[in-house]
C-alpha cells in the first residue's frame, strides 16, 4: 500500500502561499512580516531557534490563531474552514486520548476533517498495517509506547489523504527504526505530490529531507532558499585533505587545523583550491583526499543565530 | 462562516463527547446513586412505617369507667368500640387480659376539668406511644352535644372551619386563573434543582473534559482540525444531552419513587403535568440556564491548567445559580417582591427565579420578556467572550493568565 493524497483545490503549483504575516503577544511582535513559499510535491524545513516565532508561524497557517497582518492562501484559496480540512498537522505538544481505541480515536480525527466513519475506519486500519502497528488497532492508547504514540499522531496527521502535511518536530521520541519508516513514509507523500513543511531542530533530518529551506529569527526570516543554492552560498573558504605530510609554507592559505588524518586548511582571500592543489603536488605531498569543506546546516544555523541558543525543544 | 460545516463538525465533536461520557464509569455510577439513595430511603420508609403499624389491629376495644354517668352512647366511633365498666378494678382486669386494648377513666369533675386518665400496662424499655386522642375526642364529643343540638352542629364542633379562598383582581371581580397545584409547584420547584444539579455536573463534565484535553495535549490536534466555537458548541451539546439524559433518567427514577411510595399509605397528589405554557416556559428557562452557565464552564476550563484547579474556582460559576434557592421562603411568601424581581432580571439568577415564580405564577409577561432577552444577550456575550478565550488559552498549558492579561485577550478579540 502507497499512501496517497487526495485531490487538491486547485491544480496551481503552489499550495502554501504566505505574506508578510504579524502576530504580536502583549508588546512583543512575536512574528515580523513572515513569507514563504510551499510546493506541491515540496519538502520545506521550518528551522530557528527556541523563540523564534516557528510554532506561531504554524498556528497562523492553520488558522489556530489569527495574524494581525498579512494573508495566508492554501492551494490557490485564502485560508477558511474547508482549507483547514486539506493540512494536516503533527505539532509538537501532542498527545491523544489515553482511555480510547487507536482506531477509535483515528476514525474520530478523521471524521474531523470531513471523511464518513466507514470510510476513516478503515483508512485508520490500512493506515496501522502500513506503519507495521495492525495488531494494535483495538488497543487503548494508554497501552502504547511514545514511539508508538508518535506514529499513531502520525496516521491522525495523514488519515484523510492531506494535500498539505505539516510536521512540528516530527522525529522526536522514535527510534531508528521508526525514523526511517516516517522517512520513507514522507517520501512517498512527497512522490504523490504532497507539500510538506517541518520544523525541527535536527539539522541533519532537514539536510536529508527538505529540498528547500526556511529560517527564521526572532520572528524575521533570515533564510529562504533551495538546500543545494545555500550550501552553494555558505561554502566556505575550508579545505579538507588527507595527505602524507603538510608543507610549512603554502601560498595563500592561513590556519591549518588536525583532526586525526584529515586536515583543514583555511584559505587567504584571494586564493582558490586549484592553486593550493597545485602547490601541493609540485611540493611532491601524496594527496590521498581533497575536497571543498562543504558548510553543514548546522554551521549554517549557527552562522546566522549565533551560538548561544540551545538546540532543544521549543517551547514558543 | 460555513453554519452546514460547523453543525457538522460540532455535531460530530457532541456525538464524541456524549459517547465517551456515557461509558464513563463515574458518570454511570453518578445516574445511578442517586436512584439507589432514593430507593433505599423509600424503602426504609416504607419499613418504618410497616413497622410502626405491625400489631396494631384494625379494630380495636377501648374501655372506659364513667364516673359522671353521661357517656352511654355513641359506642361504635370507626373501628373502635368504646365498652363500659362499672368499675376500675374490672376495667383494669379487661385490660390485663386483653379484652381491651386501651383503658380511660373519666373522673366526676370531668366536665369542669376536661383531665380524662389512660390506665396503662407497665412499659419496660423505650416505648413508642401511638395511641390517639382523636377518636375519645369524637366519642366525648358524640355523648356531650347528642340530642342537645342538631347534627350538623355536632359536625361542626368537631370540624369548625373548612377554608375556602377566592382571589378577586383591583376591581373585585374574581380572578379567573386556575392556580397551579401543589403538584405543579413541586414540578417547577423540582426543574429548579434540576437547573442546579445539571450546572454542576454537566457543566463539570466540559470542565472535566477540556482539562483532559489540555493535560493529554491534544487540543493543538483538534484545534487544526476545528474551530474553538465548533468545539466549544460541540461539547455543549454532547455534554449537556448527556447532562439531560442523567436528570431525565433521575426525574424517571423519581416519579417511579413516588409511585412506589404512594404504594404505601401516603396521600400524594395526583400526578399530572403542569398547563402548556408554564411548562414551555420553564423548560426554555432550564435550556437558557443550562448555556449560559455551560459557557461560562467552557471559559474556565480555557483559562485553567488542571481539573484540580478548575474544580476550585468552579464555585464562581456554581455560586449565583445556587444563590436564588437561598431566597426560596422569602420568594414563596411573598413572589412579587423587588427581591424576586430583581433576581429574575439578574441572568444569573433568573433560570432558578423565574422557575419559582412560574410555578406561582407571579410573573407577568413583560418581565418574562425582559428576563429572558436579558439572559439571551448575556449568553450570546459569554458565548463572543468564551470564544475568544478559547482561541489564546486552550493551547497555554501550565499556566493560567492574570485578570489583566485575560482583560486584554477579551478586549482585542485574538
Amino acid at each position: 500500500m502507497t499512501v496517497q493524497s487526495g485531490s487538491a483545490f486547485s491544480s496551481g503549483t503552489i499550495a502554501i502561499e504566505v505574506q508578510g504575516l504579524w502576530k504580536r503577544f502583549g508588546d512583543k511582535d512575536v512574528v515580523q512580516d513572515v513569507s514563504l513559499s510551499v510546493e506541491r510535491g515540496q519538502v520545506v524545513g521550518f528551522v530557528g531557534p527556541n523563540g523564534a516565532g516557528k510554532t506561531t508561524t504554524i498556528r497562523m497557517l492553520l488558522d489556530i490563531l489569527k495574524p494581525d497582518r498579512g494573508s495566508v492562501h492554501i492551494l490557490g484559496n485564502q485560508l477558511s474552514a474547508e482549507s483547514q480540512d486539506r493540512i494536516g498537522y503533527l505539532p509538537e505538544e501532542r498527545g491523544l486520548y489515553r482511555g480510547q481505541k487507536v482506531t477509535d480515536v483515528l476514525a474520530y480525527l478523521g471524521m474531523l476533517k470531513g471523511m464518513t466513519k466507514e470510510g476513516a475506519s478503515a483508512r485508520a486500519n490500512d493506515l496501522l498495517e502500513r506503519l507495521g502497528m495492525g495488531e494494535h488497532a483495538g488497543k487503548k492508547i494508554s497501552e502504547m509506547s511514545r514511539g508508538l504514540g508518535q506514529l499513531i499522531q502520525f496516521a491522525a496527521t495523514i488519515i484523510h489523504r492531506p494535500s498539505i502535511i505539516v510536521l512540528d518536530e516530527p522525529f522526536s521520541g522514535l527510534d531508528p527504526i521508526n525514523v526511517r519508516l516516517m522517512k520513507d513514509v514522507i517520501t512517498e507523500l512527497r512522490q504523490d505530490g504532497v507539500a510538506l513543511l517541518f520544523s525541527t531542530h535536527q539539522m541533519e533530518q532537514v539536510e536529508e529531507l527538505s529540498d528547500k529551506v526556511m529560517m527564521i529569527n526572532r520572528g524575521r526570516v533570515v533564510l529562504d532558499d533551495r538546500l543545494a543554492d545555500i550550501k552553494r552560498r555558505y561554502r566556505g573558504d575550508a579545505l579538507k585533505m588527507v595527505v602524507d605530510f603538510m608543507p610549512e609554507e603554502l601560498d595563500g592559505t592561513g590556519d591549518v587545523h588536525r583532526d586525526g588524518d584529515v586536515y583543514e586548511v583555511r584559505m587567504l582571500p584571494g586564493a582558490t583550491p586549484e592553486h593550493v592543489l597545485r602547490q601541493l603536488l609540485d611540493k611532491g605531498v601524496a594527496v590521498e583526499r581533497f575536497e571543498v569543506a562543504t558548510p553543514r546546516m548546522e554551521d549554517i544555523f549557527l552562522m546566522l543565530v549565533g551560538s548561544g541558543h540551545e538546540l532543544g525543544a521549543d517551547h514558543e | 462562516m460555513n453554519w452546514g460545516l460547523t453543525m457538522n463538525k460540532s455535531g460530530i465533536v457532541a456525538r464524541r463527547e456524549l459517547g465517551s461520557t456515557l461509558g464513563r464509569t463515574s458518570f454511570r455510577l453518578m445516574t445511578a446513586l442517586i436512584p439507589v439513595l432514593g430507593l433505599v430511603a423509600v424503602i426504609g420508609f416504607l419499613v418504618f412505617q410497616a413497622v410502626r403499624s405491625e400489631g396494631a389491629p384494625e379494630e380495636k376495644t377501648i374501655g372506659y369507667v364513667d364516673a359522671t354517668s353521661s357517656f352511654d352512647g355513641a359506642f361504635e366511633q370507626g373501628l373502635v368500640t368504646f365498652k363500659p365498666y362499672g368499675d376500675e378494678a374490672a376495667a383494669i382486669g379487661a385490660l390485663l387480659d386483653d379484652e381491651i386494648d386501651q383503658l380511660y377513666v373519666i373522673p366526676v369533675n370531668y366536665l369542669e376539668t376536661g383531665v380524662v386518665l389512660e390506665v396503662k400496662r407497665e412499659e419496660r424499655g423505650l416505648s413508642i406511644d401511638t395511641s390517639s386522642t382523636t377518636t375519645l375526642r369524637r366519642f366525648l364529643v358524640d355523648n356531650l352535644l347528642e340530642g342537645a343540638v342538631s347534627e350538623y352542629q355536632i359536625e361542626r364542633v368537631r370540624q369548625p372551619v373548612v377554608l375556602a379562598t377566592l382571589e378577586v383582581d383591583e376591581s373585585g371581580a374574581p380572578v379567573k386563573d386556575d392556580p397551579l397545584n401543589v403538584a405543579h409547584l413541586a414540578f417547577f420547584l423540582g426543574l429548579g434543582v434540576l437547573i442546579v444539579i445539571s450546572i454542576m455536573t454537566s457543566a463539570g463534565y466540559i470542565l472535566q473534559g477540556l482539562n483532559e484535553e489540555k493535560e493529554n495535549r491534544i487540543m493543538e490536534v483538534l484545534l487544526s482540525s476545528v474551530s474553538p466555537s465548533q468545539l466549544m458548541l460541540g461539547k455543549l451539546l454532547g455534554l449537556g444531552a448527556a447532562g439531560l439524559i442523567q436528570v431525565v433518567l433521575w426525574a424517571i427514577s423519581g416519579v417511579a419513587l413516588l409511585l412506589l411510595l404512594g404504594s404505601g399509605d401516603i396521600d400524594l397528589p395526583e400526578l399530572t403535568l403542569p398547563p402548556p405554557v408554564p411548562l414551555l416556559l420553564g423548560l426554555a428557562y432550564f435550556f437558557l440556564g443550562y448555556a449560559l452557565f455551560g459557557t461560562l464552564m467552557a471559559a474556565l476550563g480555557a483559562i485553567t491548567t488542571s481539573q484540580r484547579e478548575s474544580s476550585q474556582i468552579s464555585f464562581i460559576v456554581i455560586f449565583p445559580a445556587v444563590a436564588p434557592t437561598w431566597f426560596i421562603t422569602p420568594m414563596l411568601t411573598n413572589p412579587d417582591s423587588t427581591l424576586a424581581t430583581v433576581l429574575t432580571l439578574i441572568p444569573f439568577t433568573a433560570p432558578v427565579t423565574a422557575l419559582f415564580r412560574i410555578a406561582l405564577g407571579a410573573i407577568g409577561p413583560l418581565e418574562l420578556a425582559l428576563s429572558m432577552a436579558l439572559m439571551l444577550g448575556t449568553i450570546f456575550l459569554t458565548v463572543l467572550l468564551t470564544q475568544r478565550l478559547f482561541r489564546v488559552y486552550l493551547l497555554m498549558y501550565g499556566r493560567r493568565p492574570g485578570i489583566r492579561e485575560m482583560g486584554r485577550t477579551l478586549m482585542s478579540g485574538r
